[in-house]
């Protein structure tokens, strides 16, 4: 008597099991880093009035792009970060039904935007440093 | 008992170990002579000993194909590395690699994509007036 009802409950707990596996069928997390990370604290290397366009390059490398303007030109760097994560249940044996699916993507980047005078001297500069709001999942 | 969690256990180890792996490598660019970048000398160095070194710019190509890859995936936004002036000289080597973790119950993928920028501004008489060098692909 003992063997049978421990069969019966080894088979429920089994068919549990290989349920549970079926209907929590994937989680997918996805990370993507693009560039280099901005070497340097702009509060500390930066000084408006003074810093040239050479000290620039030469503490923060070559910027991902220039844009030009009449009065001087723009750099920018910039460093991006995507997180994405997906949590599907589904039955993919029989019915290949979607119960739920749940998606997160979130993007961020750090970026640094220095204005420079005609003399190719810094006017003035923004940074925003967004990949460190990014959450693990 | 002990049979029962041994079953269950064995269930689940096959269905979460017994998948795959991915590991993908992109190069897209010249390999630049980094040995080279510290011989530029500003006020020294022409455009003519750039080209010689370093050949043909990219800034007058169109975008490179994993970048165009990238911004049609809308992973980077904006434009990248773009210099469509003639007083601009750019250089990029793209590297990307990509690994990856296939489960049954969990998938993983990374992507990790670096350059080697050198990008240089000329003066009005075609010589070096200052540059950016990055070696980013080290940091792979």
């Amino acid at each position: 008597m003992g063997g049978e009802g421990e069969r019966r409950s080894y088979r429920r707990i089994l068919a549990v099991t290989l349920l549970l596996i079926i209907a929590l069928c994937s989680c997918t997390i996805g990370r993507v880093y693009r560039g280099s990370e901005i070497r340097e604290d702009p509060k500390k290397q930066i000084a408006p009035g003074i810093t040239t366009k050479a000290d620039i390059l030469r503490i923060f490398g070559p910027p991902d792009w220039v844009q030009k303007q009449f009065d001087g030109d723009i750099f920018v760097y910039a460093y991006a970060r995507k997180n994405s994560s997906t949590l599907t249940l589904k039955e993919p044996v029989f019915t290949n039904i979607t119960f739920f699916t749940f998606n997160r993507v979130q993007q961020k980047r750090d970026s640094l935007v220095i204005l420079f005078g005609k003399g190719g001297v810094v006017k003035d500069y923004g940074h925003y440093k967004g990949t460190g709001e990014l959450s693990p999942l | 008992m002990k049979r029962i969690f041994a079953s269950t256990a064995g269930i689940l180890f096959v269905l979460l170990f017994c998948t795959g792996c991915i590991v993908g490598r992109y190069y897209e660019g010249p390999d630049m002579l980094a040995e080279k970048v510290k011989d530029i000398k500003p006020g020294v160095t022409t455009k003519e000993e750039i080209i010689e070194w370093f050949g043909p710019p990219q800034n007058y190509m169109s975008p490179t194909v994993f970048n165009k890859i990238l911004r049609d995936l809308d992973i980077t936004g904006e434009p990248l590395g773009t210099f469509p002036f003639a007083n601009i000289l750019s250089y990029q080597y793209d590297q990307a690699n990509i690994s990856g973790v296939i489960l049954v119950l969990f998938n993983y993928a990374e992507a990790r994509v670096k350059s080697d920028h050198l990008v240089i501004f000329l003066d009005d008489n075609e010589r070096v007036k200052y540059y950016g060098w990055r070696r980013g692909t080290k940091e792979l």
